[in-house]
């Protein structure tokens, strides 16, 4: 049974061909191959999966996804590259998977601590261990193992694929100065190839970070798929500002989770901007553990002929006196769908919790369909919950007084369209320049 | 500059224009008066291009390139860029676009269609900012959001704030007096006259004389009936004022 599973999976060979290249100790080689075979047994979920209602997997099971290629030349791709990377942050590059120190500028600062993965795996093996790597160790085992056992499949997946991404660590009441920028790219080489980065993050109490999440491909035609996982812990008093920009061709297949946990009176604000991709599916779960933690989760996604991007958030009220806010607002053209399925859990000690949501659409299309669901499990009796969904058009009255004014139709509902998102956009101040003539020339141009 | 010949109009099957004529020359000033529900908007909206409104009869000729052509073959944006404005009876409000950004496109739009060059954010700032205070407006009203939450005085005020910017070869005003107290009044028809000129025309929809006492028109229409049943000079819209329209029905 599990051996036929195995030949059909899209991963199979993969896997395989991954373990024997990585020098990694026992017990990560154990929990790799643990956690492909919890993947192989339970499958791929199907639209009967309740989370995976909306949204077909079948793409994925179209092709089998190898391992992607190191670039020998990663130097050639030099002034595609430098496009995504932003002087206002420390950049860390990654090409099909693989660090890209000549395009990184990145590294441990005082209060920061950078190591990749794949260093931390590979220093348990070797004897000389210094006692930093200890400890990085020490961070990374337990989250890793704990996240093995939670029984997501992609999180299964991409155990079993572990080694691309980073350890940071940003020490208590520190504040780095620039923002870090994760920038993942997919070149034509990594056509039909797969990537897993993984990346923990974890700021000490009252410290400061913002951490940006890139992901683009090269190449029109590249399909590749990734899955991307971010673990982050956030301490009492400690704040982060987030931004996922999945920015992938319109071949590329991606299921990414964020997992934050928020400690007391932590805060994140986060900005998730979905505008590439054949099928993109974010999850992003938010755990407020602390009284007094606040998490503003904001979204923009952009959806065109034959595109389907699925966000799911969940946010876990599990103390009393936690805030949380939501807006994501969605644009969609073409024949393309979108899914927004909100999950807010108030547990039964979670009094005076406030929870709001809010998601709002702008159809620009007859052949566009939305899926907008609020999911609210409330347990606890002193809440202030609210909650709404919208789904509109350009009104013609709108459009006719602009024209009328000689604009064109294009750029008539250009401006329309970017006003819909520039209230969503501005609450990210961190990306907002960078992102919105992105937006525009993408999806316009 | 402007001929309409025999102008049939339907909404939803409803004949409301039915056999409109009236032409305008470079430098006039029209106005036209009539009933409520007579036709008026129709007739402006028609000019501009609107959707809803259907032609069945007649032509507006408009001149381009001192040549007369029918505006009917040309889109609203088309007919704008020809320098056509309407100042609509009801502005719409449109959230999130920014007031000088739109400005901005709309009078670049122009220029790219003239042929010269764009201007860039700056340089419109400060041409936008001289015409804000040349109509005696707060300069705050061009960084708010278009026609969001502006009182409807504000709201035509904006309107001709948009006919400054853009200096149209025929501007349309459709009720702008209406809502406009005694001050805003002259204060925008000041700003009208100062954009009069041998090179374009004027034709003013409204019911009441008191804004043809600022702004003097070389002829009055009445519309009634889907038709201009009557035009004279301004003493016109003196006697309308005194007798209403009811001696002009009958
Ligand atoms: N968009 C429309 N849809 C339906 N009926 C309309 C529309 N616009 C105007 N009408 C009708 O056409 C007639 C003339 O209206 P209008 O041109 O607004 O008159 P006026 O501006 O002279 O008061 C009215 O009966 C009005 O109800
Ligand atoms: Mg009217």
């Amino acid at each position: 049974m599990q051996a036929s599973k195995e030949q059909t999976s899209p991963f199979a060979k993969a896997f395989g061909k991954w373990q024997s290249l990585r020098q990694t100790p026992a017990w990560v080689a154990e929990l790799q191959r643990k956690s492909f075979d919890a993947y192989l047994a339970a499958g791929l979920p199907t639209r009967k999966h309740e989370a995976w209602k909306y949204v077909s997997l079948r793409p994925l099971n179209e092709a089998e996804f190898g391992l992607a290629p190191v670039l020998l030349d990663v130097l050639g791709l030099k002034s595609e590259i430098t496009k995504f990377l932003r002087p206002e942050f420390h950049n860390l590059v990654f090409v099909n998977g693989h660090l890209a120190p000549e395009f990184s500028d990145a590294a441990s600062l005082p209060g920061l601590n950078l190591v990749p993965i794949a260093n931390v795996l590979e220093a348990d093996s070797t004897s000389d261990v210094d006692s930093d790597s200890k400890s990085e160790l020490a961070t990374l085992r337990p989250i890793i193992e704990r996240s093995a056992a939670y029984g997501d499949v992609f999180t299964q997946l991409n155990t079993a694929f572990i080694g691309t991404g980073a350890l940071i660590t940003v020490a208590a009441g520190c504040a780095p100065a620039k923002a870090l920028h994760l920038l993942h790219i997919n070149t034509p080489e990594s056509h039909l190839s797969h990537t897993a980065p993984r990346h923990l993050l974890k700021i000490g109490q009252g410290a400061e970070f913002a951490l940006i999440e890139t992901h683009v491909t090269l190449g029109k035609d590249t399909k590749v798929f990734t899955n991307s996982l971010l673990e982050v812990t956030i301490e009492p008093n400690a704040r982060l500002k987030y931004a996922r920009i999945d920015h992938q061709g319109t071949q590329a297949l991606h299921i990414g989770r964020g997992h934050v946990k928020l400690g007391k009176d932590a805060s994140l604000e986060s900005f998730c901007l979905s505008i590439g991709g054949k099928l993109s599916r974010h999850d992003l779960d938010v755990y407020l553990t602390g009284e007094g933690a606040e998490a503003e989760l904001n979204g923009l996604y952009l959806t065109k002929h034959g595109q389907t991007i699925d966000n799911h958030t969940s946010i876990h009220h599990q103390v009393p006196n936690a805030v949380s806010r939501q807006l994501y607002k969605g644009i969609l053209d073409g024949d393309s769908r979108a899914v927004f399925n909100g999950k807010v859990v108030v547990s039964r000690d979670a009094q005076s919790t406030s929870a709001q949501q809010m998601n709002r659409n702008l159809l620009l299309s007859n052949d566009a369909e939305i899926d907008t669901k609020p999911e609210l499990l409330i347990d606890a009796d002193d809440v202030k919950c609210a909650h709404g969904a919208s789904i509109g058009q350009l009104t013609e009255d709108q459009i006719f007084y602009l024209r009328s004014r000689g604009l064109d139709p294009e750029e008539s509902r250009r401006l329309l369209t970017m006003a819909f998102a520039d209230d969503v956009l501005f609450k990210a101040p961190l990306v907002r320049d960078w992102l919105r003539p992105l937006i525009v020339e993408e999806y316009f141009g | 500059m402007l001929e309409i010949r025999d102008l049939k109009v339907e909404v939803d099957e409803k004949s409301i224009l039915k056999g409109l004529n009236l032409t305008v020359k470079e430098g006039e000033v029209h106005a036209i008066m009539g009933p409520n529900g007579s036709g008026k908007s129709t007739l402006s909206k028609v000019i501009a291009g609107h959707p809803d409104y259907t032609v069945t009869g007649g032509d507006v000729l408009f001149d381009i390139n001192f040549k007369p052509k029918s505006l009917l073959d040309l889109s609203p944006d088309e007919r704008a860029r020809e320098g056509i404005f309407l100042a609509y009876q009801y502005p719409v409000e449109v959230p999130g676009v920014n007031n000088a950004e739109f400005l901005r496109a709309a009078f670049n739009a122009a220029c790219r269609h003239q042929g010269v060059e764009e201007m860039d954010p700056l340089d419109f700032d400060g041409f936008l900012r001289e015409k804000v205070r040349f109509l005696g407006m707060n300069e705050k009203f061009i960084d708010r959001q278009l026609n969001v939450d502006f009182s409807g005085g504000e709201k035509k005020r904006n309107e001709i704030l948009q006919m400054a910017v853009l200096s149209p070869r025929l501007a349309i005003l459709d009720e702008t007096d209406s809502g406009l107290d005694v001050d805003s009044l002259r204060l925008v028809s000041e700003g009208v006259n100062k954009l009069r000129s041998e090179n374009n025309a004027i034709v003013l929809i409204t019911h009441y004389q008191r804004i043809l006492n600022y702004i003097v028109p070389d002829h009055v229409h009445v519309l009634a009936g889907g038709r201009i049943i009557k035009s004279g000079d301004k003493t016109l819209a003196l006697e309308i004022e005194e007798r209403g329209y009811d001696w002009l029905l009958n």
